[in-house]
């Protein structure tokens, strides 16, 4: 018997590019969903040309990034400009319960497939629409990426020390993390929300507005009292020490958090109690806030004795919250909870081959996700045609012959 | 959306987040505190900076769109109260240490049995397996082990952690999702089911391009690089320096950047600043085989363009020429950004005890047919005692005070 999944039954027609639209789509496959991705190998979604490659080489298959976020899904190519695409497009908005799209705000509607279009085709569909600033607005035209809503919310503000500029997490971009979670969850309670009351609705997700919510108490300091709080880096205004420190090795860290007064004690006794920690410049939090540069000089000098695996040990053994601050290799390759827990699924992909996977960071005791590798492009053209639209096989060919599918 | 549906939350600040949301999308979310209230009320900064753990704004920041009751759980009157509240509840939300609640014959075996159909999500710092599943994490420790901060900060410097609540924040956002996945499945089968959301796991998840794939295809640690942006072959600059602040904004080539780099030359031109990069044919223009001094080329003039400039000017030409160039928002600008104000995102919430209408950020997103966002404030410490124990559960003043004096409320 099939396993049973939270979204059988839920059909998604996605047209989406890059992370933002696709990651949304892979919560909903990966879950149980029929989710139907819109492509064009003329003008291939910005995944599908996206370095890693395998062997280095490029090709529309070859991408480990398009992989990542496209788990589980069907592609379908097809040119929408064309009259007999966009009838095609227009006979899967009936077939679905949510059509998902990130392309350029307004493109969409400039199409004649805005949510008005999409609704004469089927009265309760869900559009669900995530962008950068959202589909309204002055700045939708900026657009840009998961940087510019970083910029944008506040977030790229604190990451820094207070000292220096703000510093970006490499090609990470924060934002396509966070959106897609969003955009997702406005999905699933659309989909009950129909079921309830038998009405669709239009959703315009965008990065900008839930990132906003992460600075949290920073927002009303402002909105309140006016202030504008300076970036605090690592350091923590409750906690001290709270920072990344030195450790043995080339460029090794480990972290410490000591909140309460038991960590404190906990966070003495490993370092055997030397006379500085009895020192009233260290007894208390606010003694410790006070004289925080000469408490980390001498955490540090504690801490580069050691690696960050053995402060990280001995610190939590007694109940001192620590941590290491591992770059990719030491994840991948070495951190043992990783392997327990299985974060990184062995995956295996028709050309791209063997390769690794991160799940998602939650576990469902009943309906854990059923993560599939990415589609091939175009790889369901012929069963999407016969065996959702009813094709012939000789129609199938005749539009494949005239580029509409293509 | 989700009206008709009810949370308890007995989360710490890690699964705060988690409640809140489900709290804008119109869950009754009831916040369980101890008896004399969750201690993050004394976590600043403060209302109008009165230190009272009625006025953090800490607590308000994440607490808005609940209701709240004082229960103390390791009572055995507190847990019967509890197993009737979960009678009644769709959701449980917590973040203890793990085995905490199974200690407390509260685990998801014993609510399960209760009630078939209850959805429990737990958040810790690593998972409830594993050997690390005892070990104490905070919003710096997970982001550390996630390993995005070994990306943040200055060459060869301190990693810097994002902003404060970070992780929280993610977990609270990834325990939401779980929880909406898993009523959908009920939604039809009529099973509850126990979902298990790690700190740490959210952090790493993040971390989506170094973790697994840059790693296992390009055996290579980013490090850090402070405001450029590493990219494997070349550096480009993505935070720039302008006249009252920072900027962000990166190069792109081949079709994805064509177009913008041709009105950035433009704009140039008419400063008087494009120089050799008026040879440049950006149709042609892409990264493969680009050195770093072509890249450096090409910046230079921009970087010099943009120092020229505020924000605000910045942002007006971006509008204007299709720029994808942001400002770095400090929280004045936040609040004033154009594009939030265009879409009524700050909400007034009403804080009748302050006297005073506060505004929140807004709305998760927008909707023709249903409304998200913050309802109303954070409760007041066992604000809603009365309701719900009288109201629901209907003890008699009696009982109240019987509990009250045994600490049990």
């Amino acid at each position: 018997m099939e396993k049973k999944l939270p979204f059988q039954g839920v059909k998604v027609l996605e047209w989406t590019q890059a992370i933002n639209g696709p990651w949304t789509g892979a919560y909903f496959a990966d879950f149980g969903a029929e989710v139907i991705k819109i492509e064009s190998t003329k003008f291939p979604e910005m995944g599908r040309v996206s370095s890693p490659y395998k062997d280095n080489i490029p090709g529309f298959n070859r991408s480990i990034t398009f992989n990542t976020f496209n788990t589980g899904k069907e592609s379908f190519t097809v040119n929408l400009r064309d009259p007999r695409g966009y009838e095609i497009f227009m006979k899967l908005v009936a077939w679905a319960d949510i059509v998902l799209q990130n392309q350029r705000p307004g493109l969409m509607k400039a199409m004649s497939l805005g949510y008005e279009e999409l609704k004469k085709v089927k009265e309760d569909i869900i559009l669900l629409e995530v962008g950068i600033m959202g589909q309204e607005g002055p700045m939708v035209g900026v657009g840009g990426w998961g940087s510019n809503s970083m910029a944008q919310s506040g977030q790229f503000y604190y990451y820094r020390f207070p000292d220096n500029g703000p510093s970006s997490p490499g090609f990470t971009a924060v934002p396509d993390v966070i959106g897609p979670m969003f955009a997702a969850m406005a999905g699933i309670a659309a989909l009950d929300y129909k079921r309830r009351t038998g009405k669709g609705q239009h959703l315009d997700v965008s990065q900008l507005e839930p990132l906003v919510h992460f600075l949290g108490p920073v927002v009303l300091d402002f909105t309140v009292n006016g202030r504008i709080q300076p970036p605090v880096g690592s350091r923590d205004p409750h906690a001290a020490p709270h920072n990344a420190f030195r450790c043995k090795g080339d460029d090794k860290w480990c972290v410490i958090a000591v909140f309460t007064d038991e960590e404190w004690q906990g966070f003495c006794k490993v370092l055997g109690n030397p006379e500085w920690t009895k020192s009233p410049r260290f007894a208390t939090l606010s003694a410790r806030k006070e004289n925080e540069n000469e408490l980390e000089e001498q955490v540090n000098k504690w801490t580069s004795q050691y690696t960050p695996q053995e402060v990280m040990m001995m610190m939590q053994e007694a109940g001192v919250p620590a941590g290491i601050v591992q770059n990719a290799q030491d994840i991948v390759d070495f951190d043992p909870q990783v392997k327990a827990r299985e974060l990184l699924l062995k995956m295996h992909h028709p050309v791209v081959g063997d390769y690794l996977h991160t799940r998602w960071p939650f576990i469902l005791s009943k309906t854990p996700a059923m993560i599939r590798t990415g589609p091939l492009i175009g790889a369901h053209n012929h069963y999407i045609c016969t065996e959702i639209l009813g094709m012939s096989d000789e129609e199938f060919i005749e539009l494949v012959n005239a580029e509409v599918i293509i | 959306m989700l009206s008709g549906l009810r949370a308890l939350d007995l989360t710490t600040e890690f699964g705060y987040f988690c409640g809140k949301l489900l709290g804008h999308f119109g869950v009754d979310v009831i916040k369980i505190e101890r008896p004399g209230g969750d201690p993050s009320r004394n976590f600043g900064p403060f209302y109008h900076d009165i230190p009272d753990s009625e006025k953090s704004l800490y607590w308000f920041a994440f607490n808005d769109s609940k209701r709240g009751i004082t229960l103390n759980i390791e009572t055995r009157e507190g847990q019967d109260i509890f197993k009737k509240l979960v009678t009644n509840a769709d959701f449980v939300i917590e973040s203890f240490p793990v085995g905490y609640m199974d200690k407390l014959g509260l685990g998801y075996q014993e609510l399960s049995a209760i009630n078939p159909k209850l959805i429990m999500a737990s958040i810790s710092p690593f998972g409830q397996t594993g050997p690390y599943k005892d070990y104490k994490a905070t919003d710096l420790i997970a982001m550390a082990m996630g390993g995005i901060m070994s990306l943040t900060g200055e060459p060869g410097g301190v990693p810097c952690r994002l902003s404060p609540n970070h992780a929280y924040c993610l977990a609270g956002t990834n325990a939401a999702l779980a929880i909406m996945i898993a009523y959908y499945y009920r939604t039809w089968s009529g099973e509850g089911q126990y979902i298990d959301v790690s700190l740490s796991e959210c952090a790493t998840r993040e971390n989506y391009n170094e973790v697994p794939t840059s790693w296992e295809f390009r055996r290579y640690n980013a490090g850090r690089h402070g405001d450029i942006m590493f990219r494997y072959n070349v550096n480009t600059r993505t935070i720039w320096p302008c006249k009252d602040g920072h900027v962000t904004w990166t190069l792109f080539g081949g079709t994805i950047g064509a177009s913008e780099n041709k009105q950035l030359s433009k704009w140039l031109e008419e400063e008087d600043l494009l120089g050799d990069l008026k040879d440049i044919d950006w149709d042609q223009f892409g990264f493969d085989g680009i050195t770093q001094g072509k890249i450096d080329r090409i910046e230079k003039p921009i970087f010099e363009l943009l120092q020229r400039h505020t924000k605000k000017e910045i942002e007006d030409e971006s509008i204007k020429r299709g720029l994808r160039i942001s400002a770095v928002n400090d929280l004045r600008d936040l609040y004033e950004n154009k594009q939030l104000q265009f879409r009524k995102y700050w909400k007034a919430v009403e804080h009748p005890e302050l006297s005073d209408m506060v505004p929140y950020a807004g709305q998760l997103f927008i909707s023709n047919e249903t409304k998200t966002g913050p309802r109303h404030r954070a409760p007041l410490i066992g604000e809603h005692n009365q309701e719900i124990y009288e109201g629901e559960l209907g003890f008699d003043r009696n009982t109240m005070a019987d509990l009250k004096e045994k600490g049990v409320i």
